[in-house]
């Protein structure tokens, strides 16, 4: 066996002598703890809790807090979408001539990217808050989400259609503000 | 506990019985505490984060959908309660700690010491390391539970696991 050869053989042996070794040491971290009156005192906190939350209607309240606008104005958003439709075939005053559309058009581009950034800095904050103010914030984001899905549908075979295009603005304003606010959030 | 036995406690926490809870803190108190202990180094801080992680789920338990695995909403849970017991002591930047800084150990202190290697990993190594080497979470697991991708809890295990092994064969 040449020395390079040895050496090779060596530093392997070396290498698996470690790698042994350092699994027997993360084997050994899985020792039990005690914790003898560990659920004693975390019983004792559910009761006090079970107590309060008896004497406490504001968490569902806190919920509809946010989602009854929402929801709201999702309902408002389609009801005027399908009015103002209707009423831009009759009338050609809610077609938007080309020049106007492509403002607008550059317009929801800008806020399509602030969303994006601001949802890239929204995400490990969001990993963060309490359990209940996310699913709170999710829920809200998720109906403005379906209300500019709903906007993108009908634009996609009316583009020109200048109330729904403001109720995409409206709706991508929503999102920009609710995102902004939960970055805002302090807990 | 099997899969249809939790989901039939976790149905029966939704309802308020703390018999249930008491189940759930049964089946996970060890993988908590041990989790909660690497992460904070204080065992009293560990106690005081699970039970934190407790009152959060009693308060949470209508966000779990049924369908995902319990384990990692629990885990999820009792990392964001570490978190703010870390945040609420305003320690020292834990990313720039230098493991390399940790004095060598004669061979029978390298128990303790690699708990206190392992303590000394910036956070979020420390978490993915805990989470995938010792309490057996799977890469896509971890990243569950952190809010991470799969990708980035493998390249942190890595580099755990290459510190840790740099550092034992120092003490050796």
């Amino acid at each position: 066996m040449s020395l390079k050869k040895f050496d090779d053989y060596e530093k392997g042996r070396e290498q698996e002598a470690l790698e042994a070794r350092l699994q027997a040491e993360i084997d050994s971290l899985k020792t039990p703890i005690s914790a003898p009156h560990l659920w004693e005192r975390i019983e004792a906190m559910l009761r006090k809790e079970e107590t309060v939350a008896r004497s406490r209607p504001a968490r569902f309240l806190k919920k509809w807090f946010i989602l009854v606008p929402a929801s709201a104005l999702v309902l408002a958003g389609i009801v005027l979408g399908f009015f103002f439709g209707l009423k831009q075939r009759v009338t050609p005053s809610g077609i938007l001539a080309g020049e106007a559309l492509q403002k607008i058009e550059l317009k929801e581009r800008q806020y399509v990217q602030a969303i994006d950034e601001l949802e890239k800095k929204a995400r490990p904050k969001m990993a963060a808050m309490e359990l209940e103010m996310v699913s709170l914030y999710r829920d809200k984001l998720e109906t403005i989400d379906a209300q500019i899905r709903r906007c993108r549908a009908a634009l996609a075979s009316n583009p020109a259609n200048a109330h729904i295009r403001r109720y995409l603005l409206a709706a991508l304003q929503d999102k920009r503000q609710t995102l902004a606010e939960l970055l805002a959030y302090e807990y | 506990m099997d899969r249809i036995e939790e989901e039939q406690t976790i149905e029966r926490c939704r309802h308020g019985d703390l018999e249930a809870y008491k189940m759930i803190y049964e089946r996970y108190e060890q993988p908590l505490l041990r989790t909660a202990v690497r992460l904070l180094g204080r065992q009293q801080d560990a106690e005081d984060a699970v039970q934190d992680a407790f009152l959060k789920l009693y308060r949470g338990i209508d966000s779990f959908r049924s369908g995902s695995r319990f384990s990692t909403f629990l885990f999820r849970i009792l990392l964001n309660s570490c978190f703010d017991i870390l945040r609420k002591r305003k320690k020292a930047d834990f990313a720039n700690t230098d493991i390399n800084r940790l004095p060598v150990h004669s061979a029978h202190e390298v128990r303790h010491s690699l708990a206190e290697a392992v303590g000394m990993l910036p956070r979020q190594m420390k978490a993915c390391f805990t989470l995938f080497a010792v309490e057996e979470f799977t890469h896509e697991e971890v990243g569950r539970i952190l809010g991470i991708s799969p990708g980035s809890v493998k390249a942190n295990v890595h580099r755990a696991k290459q510190k840790l092994r740099a550092w034992l064969s120092v003490s050796s």
